[in-house]
């Protein structure tokens, strides 16, 4: 945030008696702007490929021992983490991250030329979370997340990506995604640094839409919506909807209104039934909701943009006619519509 | 000060007393009063604001893709003058519903963006019912031409975007018919987004509707691409690389820089250094690999460059964001 905006905040709070005493300086790195945590991130997307790519072309896989590329890739993690804890300018802390990710990659390359895909993903489970732990960087940590919660889900769906199993998985995720979210807006974060909420939100959130988006993809199209697991399973993955809502407005119901509130919490029940079977939309649409209290501008364009993809998936699903695809959305759209309507006559009520 | 910006400043202003209490700047106490003297101003009017702003366009958005499921239902059994018309229909109600409304107001400016979109749809099924032969580039620019009315009488971010967006799509299209080759199309588009960018500022300057900077850092974003891939299309050129591509990008991204330093705008001025590393390690590239032939040790090369040059990028941009900062205060 902005030196100036910092310094009027503190001076409102010591006027209201709440502190004492200079606002205090803002740690440069934990305020450094978007674009250049930007310039940073995809720096390092172009030099992991590169790093990885000399790494794997040096180590000689025919004469090697199958233990050298977990070896080398261990040294490698190991010999980054002063830089990628402690690097005292951007070069050294980007070369850190780029080193470490590049290890745990060819240690997971290694794993994978001698044991099973669940032996990898046991390892990897277990080698990102304490990367995690240990690194102070945003995009190491975004990606350790996701390096975590992709093995896990790998050991749950064990290469067979069965329609129940996914399903399953599908749940899982779109609650722990809101899970983080209202975490980080509810909790107090000395108990719960936002540095470490906030690259693990993200990396469920990655991972929960594009479970929504290529499942149908994964399973081949196969399933049976008719099963009762499958149909249990997408009720408990709609619900997060209403009860995402419930936590965010019930407590401010003096200040929203109580027709508000009460509109707000049956348009999102309506909302989650119609689209059960198209998890995405509800799942953009908690998201939405969610980026309103956190004033998450990047959050509230990602969750337009899935909301705009899975609509387009939901048109060319195959469980619904076009007719009863049609009559659910005009639903959806009236209730939304209604919800708005409620909104103006409360900002008219309120202005008068 | 607008809903969204009272909403950005008290999310904002609770960010930063989450901020100091991670950082150990405010006791348990200093955080419940100040969450609680920060956070009701900012839940409350502007809450309802957005909601409200969200809940009109998310009832758009549903409502129309029901129309359209609607239509795709029934598309075998309309003959072409119905669907035409009924087209016509949806299109003359949009523009009314505009009118009603007045653009001043969201609901106005949603309806004339709904009226934009269908105005395509109607020149996409006229050619679709009556084959004369014309390319698919016709339609995007006639399509362009007739929202033009449209885009004076809006001047708000959706359209003009929407107006870039069907206008890049017929530039495409008519480069790919007309043109050879990545470099010529990355070229040509690419000085048009730059164009439009520019004349976005300049329109924003004086047009309160076009005043943010959303819309021109998309802009820039989209000419610095199309030009980064004309220069790597050079680099990488089957006759070798002939420099006019390289050339082109790089008195654009000079510009562009330039123009960035001028506005303070470290969005744009941080794209125009990504666009200027990718070039740069393109270069560097096809130096290792074809000029100098090295293999393995050619890629641990590149790695050294992209992170040196990510990090003197980074460390210049802090400081001169620090500077710009210390400046406002």
């Amino acid at each position: 945030m902005n030196g100036p905006e910092a310094e009027a905040l503190w001076l409102r709070l010591r006027e209201a008696g709440v502190v004492s005493g200079d606002a205090p300086m803002l740690d440069p790195d934990a305020t450094a702007p978007w674009p250049i945590r930007l310039l940073g991130g995809v720096g390092a997307w172009i030099a992991v490929p590169l790093l990885l790519g000399f790494v794997l072309a040096s180590i000689d896989w025919n004469g090697a021992h199958g233990m050298a590329p977990i070896l080398v890739g261990a040294i490698l993690a190991a010999a980054s983490l002063p830089w990628l804890r402690g690097g005292r300018d951007e070069f050294q802390r980007q070369a850190g991250t780029v080193g470490n990710l590049c290890g745990l990659l060819v240690i997971a390359v290694g794993i994978a030329s001698e044991g099973s895909s669940t032996m990898v993903a046991l390892v990897m489970a277990g080698l990102a979370a304490v990367m995690f732990k240990l690194s102070p960087q945003w995009l190491h940590r975004f990606l350790c997340a996701g390096g975590l919660v992709t093995s896990l889900i790998w050991l749950l769906v064990a290469e067979r990506f069965a329609a129940e199993s996914l399903a399953l998985v599908q749940a899982l995720l779109v609650w722990a995604t809101a899970a983080a979210w209202l975490l980080r807006i509810h909790v107090d974060p000395v108990r719960y640094p936002r540095s470490a909420i906030d690259p693990f939100a993200w990396a469920l959130t990655i991972i929960a839409l594009a479970a929504a988006w290529f499942g149908n993809w994964l399973t081949g199209y196969g399933h049976d919506i008719h099963l009762r697991t499958l149909q249990v399973l997408s009720v408990a993955e709609a619900a997060m909807l209403p009860v995402v809502a419930g936590i965010l407005v019930v407590p401010r119901r003096e200040v929203l209104g109580m027709a508000t509130t009460v509109g707000l919490m049956l348009a999102t029940v309506v909302l989650a039934w119609l689209w059960r079977w198209a998890p995405g939309v509800s799942l953009s649409i908690s998201l939405l909701l969610l980026a309103v209290p956190m004033g998450a501008s990047v959050l509230l364009l990602v969750s337009v943009l899935s909301l705009a993809i899975s609509l387009l998936q939901y048109y060319f699903q195959m469980a619904d006619t076009l007719l009863a695809k049609s009559l659910a959305l005009a639903i959806a759209g009236g209730v939304v519509l209604a919800l708005h309507l409620i909104l103006r006559a409360r900002a008219r009520r309120v202005a008068t | 000060m607008n809903d969204w910006a009272r909403w950005h400043e008290g999310t904002r202003q609770l960010d930063l007393l989450a901020h100091w209490r991670g950082s150990g700047h405010l006791d348990a106490e200093a955080w419940q009063r100040g969450h609680a003297l920060v956070d009701a101003p900012a839940s409350g009017a502007p809450w309802r604001g957005v909601l409200e702003r969200l809940s009109l366009w998310l009832s758009v958005a549903l409502l129309g893709a029901a129309v359209i499921c609607f239509v795709a239902a029934n598309w075998d059994e309309l003959g072409r003058f119905s669907r035409i018309f009924g087209l016509q229909a949806l299109l003359v109600l949009a523009t009314l519903a505009a009118w009603c409304c007045g653009l001043a107001r969201p609901a106005g400016q949603a309806a004339l963006l709904l009226a934009g979109l269908l105005l395509g749809g109607l020149l996409a099924l006229v050619g679709q019912t009556w084959q004369t032969g014309a390319d698919t580039w016709q339609l995007f620019a006639s399509w362009a031409v007739l929202l033009l009315p449209w885009l004076l009488a809006a001047q708000n971010p959706p359209m003009s975007l929407l107006w870039a967006l069907v206008s890049n799509t017929g530039l495409f299209l008519w480069l790919d018919e007309w043109t050879g080759g990545a470099m010529v199309s990355g070229i040509v588009i690419g000085l048009f987004n730059l164009g439009l960018a520019r004349l976005w500022l300049f329109l924003g300057r004086r047009v309160e509707g076009l005043a943010g900077r959303l819309g021109p850092r998309l802009l820039f974003t989209a000419g610095l691409f199309a030009l980064t891939l004309a220069a790597v299309a050079d680099v990488f050129g089957w006759q070798g690389t002939r420099g006019g591509g390289l050339v082109v990008w790089l008195v654009a991204a000079l510009g562009v820089a330039a123009g960035s330093l001028r506005q303070r705008d470290l969005a744009v001025l941080a794209m125009a250094i990504l666009s200027a590393v990718v070039v740069v390690t393109t270069l560097l590239a096809r130096l290792v690999f074809d000029a100098l032939d090295m293999s393995s040790g050619g890629l641990l090369l590149l790695t050294v460059a992209v992170l040196s040059q990510v990090a003197v990028a980074s460390d210049r941009l802090r400081r001169l964001h620090a500077g710009w900062t210390h400046e406002r205060t």
